[in-house]
């Protein structure tokens, strides 16, 4: 029992140090160091691959209104981590937490999205 | 990209290689097997992701090795280090025991690759990852199994492979492709295949982002308990110093299909890729 014990915390270990999957380098599009959380109401949801996409409106404070996109894993992935379909509907609002682009787009690769529920959801990977 | 400079990340590999190489000695008695004695490898598979290893777990980039990747095991007389053709044994090559696993470029190869950005990447444009990449990819994939031959059906990329085990190559093999070309055989409980023929349009494992039509892999399945060691030697003359091994280890998902990836679907972030 202490081998398998200490075989998962190495393992623990080695997947903490490992770098992230995406079909493409996430650190080579997106900027874990410029990481935000923004609160809007979904205008579009896409599940599709190679990335599922949320498309949703946040309105800052002086009222402008901004259409943000939210890349995630690909729909295959969310289905098997827990999500359903029915989770997300078009016009719920929603807060999410991601990393931006590094090209300036309003664009974030999810990691988190808080549901109008509440429940809180993996939308993407982590970086 | 996956830090292996990294000390704490070395030793910690170390020490799970240790382990693993006594859990990989799984008891002949206890393997499942067809009816013409050999180990069933037939099942739903996967290497690594979020879908297996939980939401913050991390798996292999753009041609990453994966970070946990357990010694392959010589389940009765299936050494590990026996692998048939140059890249695994024989013909005076070393043991993939002994390899290195990390590829080291040739010069000029890493020169060439020096400029290389994601975009760059093969499977950034849902192109085939290939043998081994797509083993590492962050989904299932389903082995089937009969008496004369093992097909492998992946989720990622719409790849599969028809492996003939029967000692007969496929007819119409020969044009070079991403995923080359599969012939195995047994070497008692592992299952051994030798891929060749690549279109040299794919990335290798690791660092390798380049590769020839002179790219080969011999791969080795061996039943590992409920899972399958895998380890595949690979070797590209003129593109590498020298043969290097990559390994992982194969684990049944929770209850799943392989199912339906199309990448080309949606693949609309090109654009913003800049690195």
């Amino acid at each position: 029992m202490k081998v398998r014990t200490g075989l998962l915390l190495v393992a623990a270990m080695l997947l903490a140090a490992a770098p992230l999957f995406s079909h493409h380098s996430n650190a080579a599009q997106f900027d874990a160091a410029k990481r935000v959380t923004l609160k809007g109401e979904i205008t579009k949801i896409e599940w599709t691959n190679p990335h599922a996409y949320l498309y949703v409106n946040v309105k800052d404070a002086a009222g402008k209104t901004t259409l943000w996109s939210l890349e995630g894993f690909p729909p295959n992935t969310l289905l098997r981590t827990g999500w359903k379909q029915s989770d997300l509907k078009q016009g719920d609002t929603i807060t999410f937490e991601g990393a931006t682009a590094r090209n300036g787009e309003s664009l974030m690769l999810g990691y988190e999205i808080t549901l109008k529920d509440g429940q809180k959801k993996l939308w993407g990977p982590h970086q | 990209m996956l830090k292996l400079g990294n000390t704490p990340v070395l030793a910690a590999a170390l020490i799970l290689c240790m382990a693993c190489g006594a859990l990989a000695q799984a008891p002949a008695a206890t393997i499942k097997r067809m009816a013409d004695g050999h180990p069933d490898l037939s099942g739903i598979y996967q290497t690594g992701g979020a879908s297996l290893d939980g939401a913050q777990s991390n798996i292999v980039p753009s041609g990453g090795v994966p970070a946990a990747a357990p010694r392959g095991g010589g389940a009765r007389g299936a050494a590990p280090g026996g692998g048939r053709g140059a890249a695994g044994g024989g013909r005076g090559a070393a043991a993939p025991g002994a390899l290195p696993t990390q590829p080291t470029l040739q010069p000029w190869a890493a020169e060439k690759i020096k400029g290389y950005k994601n975009i760059d990447d093969p499977t950034v444009h849902c192109f085939m990852p290939g043998v081994p990449r797509v083993v590492g990819m962050p989904f299932p994939f389903q082995i089937v199994q009969t008496p004369d031959q093992i097909v492998i059906l992946y989720e990622a990329f719409r790849t599969f492979r028809v492996i003939p085990t029967n000692g007969k190559k496929l007819p119409g093999d020969g044009i070079p492709g991403y995923n080359g070309d599969s012939v195995g055989h047994w070497e008692g409980d592992t299952l051994v295949v030798d891929v060749t023929n690549f279109n040299g349009k794919i990335w290798g494992p690791g660092n390798m982002k380049i590769t020839s039509d002179k790219y080969h892999v011999v791969e080795r399945y061996t039943p590992n308990g409920d899972a399958i060691a895998y380890e595949a030697t690979i070797e590209d003359p003129g593109v590498l110093t020298g043969p290097f091994v990559y390994r992982s280890n194969m684990r049944h998902p929770p209850e799943t299909h392989v199912m339906e990836y199309e990448c080309l679907e949606n693949n609309i972030n090109l654009n913003s890729i800049i690195q």
